[in-house]
C-alpha cells in the first residue's frame, strides 16, 4: 500500500544496524513529515550518519522496517525507487574528480532519469545559478574552493529533483569561512519547502531553520522536539550534558 | 670499416628490431586481456572464482620468465602428446588437435602474456580499489546503476592512476623480449649475436643493440607521458588554445 498524501514522507520502524558485533542503531523509530526540517544531532558513534545512509541504503539495515514515500525497501528494485526520490550531501562532497561541474550534475538525469543533454544541461544551469556557481561550470571540481564544491553537490542532488534531501554533516570539512555559504543554500532550500534530514553540528542552523530536533545517543532516539524545547528546556539527562559540553563557548 | 658494417649486418638487426616491437606489442596486448580478466576475477563474489584468479597471480609472478618461456617452448610438445592421446583423440574420434609443438614465437607470446598478465592484473585491481569509495556512494545516491557506476564514475579515474605502471611494464616488457633469444626467436638480441658470429665486433654491435633497445624504450616512455597527459583533465585542458576557452566559458554564461 503507498501511504496518501497526508502520510509522513519518511517512516522508519525498530530500524536496527550492526557493524560486527558494533549495534550502530537499537531499534529507531523516526517520522518525517512533508516539508519538514529535521536536525540530527548527538556525540560521534551514536548513529546520526548510519541512520540517514539507511534511508537511501547505502547502509542495509538488519532489522525493521523503512519505507519512503510509500515504498517500502525489500529489495533491489525499491532501492532504486528510494534512490530516485532521495538526494544526498557527503562531508567530502565526493564530487567526480573526471568530470566538469556541468557533467557532475547532469550525469544523473542522463543516466537514470533518460533526459537528454539539452534538457539536463538546462536543468543544471538553473540549478548552479541557484547555488551561486554557474561561472565555475565548466571547471573541474578540484579548481574549486571547498563550500563551491558542496555547492555543487547539493545541485548535483537537486537535479534528481528529489522529495527529500539528506546532509551527512555537510559543512564538518569545510574551512570556517565557507560554511556560512553551504547552510545559507540549504537554509535557501528549506525556506522552498523541500523535505531535509540533516546531520550537523551547526546549532546556530539547527536552531534557527529546523523545524524539529532529533538527539541521538548509543544508536537510539534519545529526546525529539522543536527547537525552542530543545535548548531552552531538555528533558533527558544525556540531552543536558551533551549541550553543557558543546554550547559551553 | 666497411667489412665491419654490411648492409647485410645492418638490414639483420632492423629485421631483429622489428620482431623485438612485434613480439612485444602483441605480448602487451594479450597481457591486458589476461590482467583485465584476472583483475575481474579477484573482484569476484565466488569464492573458488577468485581463488583460480589469485593462483594464477601467484604461479607467474613467482616463477623467473625464462623458465616460464623454457615450460612454453620445451615441455609444451610433450604435454601436448599426453592431452592428445588422452583427452582430444578419444573425443574427437581419432583427430589430433593440438600440434607436435608451439612456434618459438607463439611459446614466448604465451609465457610473456601469461607472465605480465599476472603483474597487470595487479596495477588494475590496486587502480580500481584506490578510487574513493565515496564517489561510489555518491553515485549510487543518485540512482545510478552499478554498471554506471563502474563505467562513468570508478573507471575513468582509475584508468588514469594504471597508467604510470602500465608503462613501467611495457618498458620491462619489450626489455624481457631479449628472453625469446633462448627459445630462438631471431629478435634483436639474438640477430646482434648472430651478427657478431659474422663481424667479430662484440663492442661494437653489443653496444648498437643497447641504443636500438633504449631508443624503443624511450618512444614508450614518451608515449605513456603523453597518455599520463590526455587521461589527465585538467593538464588537457591546458593544452587547448586559450580561444578555445574563452569559447566555451561564453557559451556557459549565454
Amino acid at each position: 500500500m503507498t501511504a496518501g498524501e497526508g502520510g509522513p514522507l519518511i517512516r522508519l520502524e525498530g530500524v536496527e544496524k550492526k557493524f560486527g558485533s558494533f549495534r550502530a542503531l537499537r531499534g529507531v523509530d523516526v517520522e518525517v513529515a512533508r516539508g519538514e526540517v529535521v536536525v540530527v544531532i548527538g556525540p560521534s558513534g551514536s548513529g546520526k550518519s548510519t541512520l540517514i545512509r539507511c534511508i537511501n541504503g547505502l547502509e542495509k539495515h538488519d532489522g525493521g522496517t523503512v519505507t519512503v514515500d510509500g515504498t517500502t525497501i525489500h529489495n533491489t528494485s525499491d532501492l532504486a525507487e528510494v534512490r530516485r526520490e532521495v538526494g544526498m550531501v557527503f562531508q567530502q562532497f565526493n564530487l567526480f574528480p573526471e568530470m566538469t561541474v556541468l557533467r557532475n550534475v547532469t550525469l544523473a538525469p542522463m543516466r537514470v532519469r533518460h533526459a537528454t543533454r539539452k534538457m539536463a544541461e538546462d536543468i543544471a544551469r538553473r540549478l548552479l545559478d541557484r547555488v551561486g556557481i554557474l561561472e565555475q561550470a565548466n571547471k573541474y571540481p578540484e579548481e574549486l574552493s571547498g563550500g563551491q564544491q558542496q555547492r555543487v553537490a547539493i545541485a548535483r542532488a537537486l537535479a534528481m529533483e528529489p522529495k527529500v534531501m539528506l546532509f551527512d554533516e555537510p559543512t564538518s570539512a569545510l574551512d570556517p569561512e565557507m560554511i556560512n555559504e553551504v547552510l545559507d543554500v540549504m537554509k535557501d532550500l528549506a525556506a522552498q519547502g523541500m523535505t531535509m534530514i540533516v546531520v550537523t553540528h551547526e546549532m546556530g542552523f539547527a536552531r534557527e531553520v529546523a523545524d524539529r530536533v532529533l538527539f541521538m545517543d548509543g544508536g537510539r532516539v534519545v529526546e525529539t522536539g522543536t527547537p525552542e524545547h530543545f535548548f531552552q528546556d531538555p528533558t533527558e539527562d544525556r540531552t543536558k550534558l551533551f549541550l553543557s559540553k558543546i554550547l559551553r563557548h | 670499416m666497411s667489412n665491419v658494417v654490411t648492409p647485410a649486418i645492418l638490414h639483420a638487426l632492423l629485421k631483429g628490431a622489428v620482431l623485438s616491437v612485434e613480439l612485444s606489442l602483441l605480448t602487451y596486448g594479450l597481457a591486458l586481456l589476461f590482467g583485465l580478466i584476472a583483475a575481474l576475477m579477484r573482484r569476484s563474489g565466488t569464492l573458488v572464482v577468485r581463488g583460480l584468479a589469485r593462483f594464477y597471480i601467484e604461479l607467474f609472478r613467482g616463477t623467473p620468465a625464462l623458465v616460464q618461456i623454457f615450460f612454453a617452448y620445451f615441455a609444451t610438445p610433450q604435454i601436448f602428446t599426453w592431452l592428445n592421446r588422452l583427452v582430444f583423440e578419444p573425443l574427437s574420434g581419432g583427430r589430433v588437435l593440438l600440434p607436435p609443438h608451439l612456434s618459438p614465437f607463439a611459446a614466448a607470446v604465451l609465457a610473456l602474456s601469461l607472465g605480465y598478465g599476472a603483474y597487470l592484473a595487479e596495477v588494475i585491481r590496486a587502480g580500481i580499489e584506490s578510487i574513493h569509495k565515496g564517489q561510489a556512494e555518491a553515485a549510487a545516491s543518485l540512482g545510478l546503476s552499478g554498471r554506471d557506476i563502474m563505467r562513468f564514475v570508478v573507471i575513468p579515474p582509475a584508468v588514469r592512476l594504471m597508467i604510470p605502471p602500465f608503462g613501467n611494464y611495457a618498458l620491462a616488457l619489450l626489455k624481457d623480449s631479449s628472453l625469446a633469444s633462448t627459445i630462438s626467436v631471431v629478435e634483436l638480441t639474438l640477430s646482434t649475436e648472430r651478427a657478431i658470429s659474422y663481424n667479430y665486433q662484440p663492442a661494437m654491435m653489443w653496444a648498437a643493440a643497447a641504443v636500438i633497445y633504449l631508443a624503443l624504450s624511450m618512444v614508450g616512455s614518451f608515449l605513456f607521458s603523453y597518455l599520463e597527459v590526455v587521461a589527465d583533465p585538467l593538464r588537457r585542458r591546458r593544452r587547448r588554445p586559450m580561444t578555445r576557452l574563452a569559447a566555451t566559458d561564453e557559451e556557459v554564461g549565454g
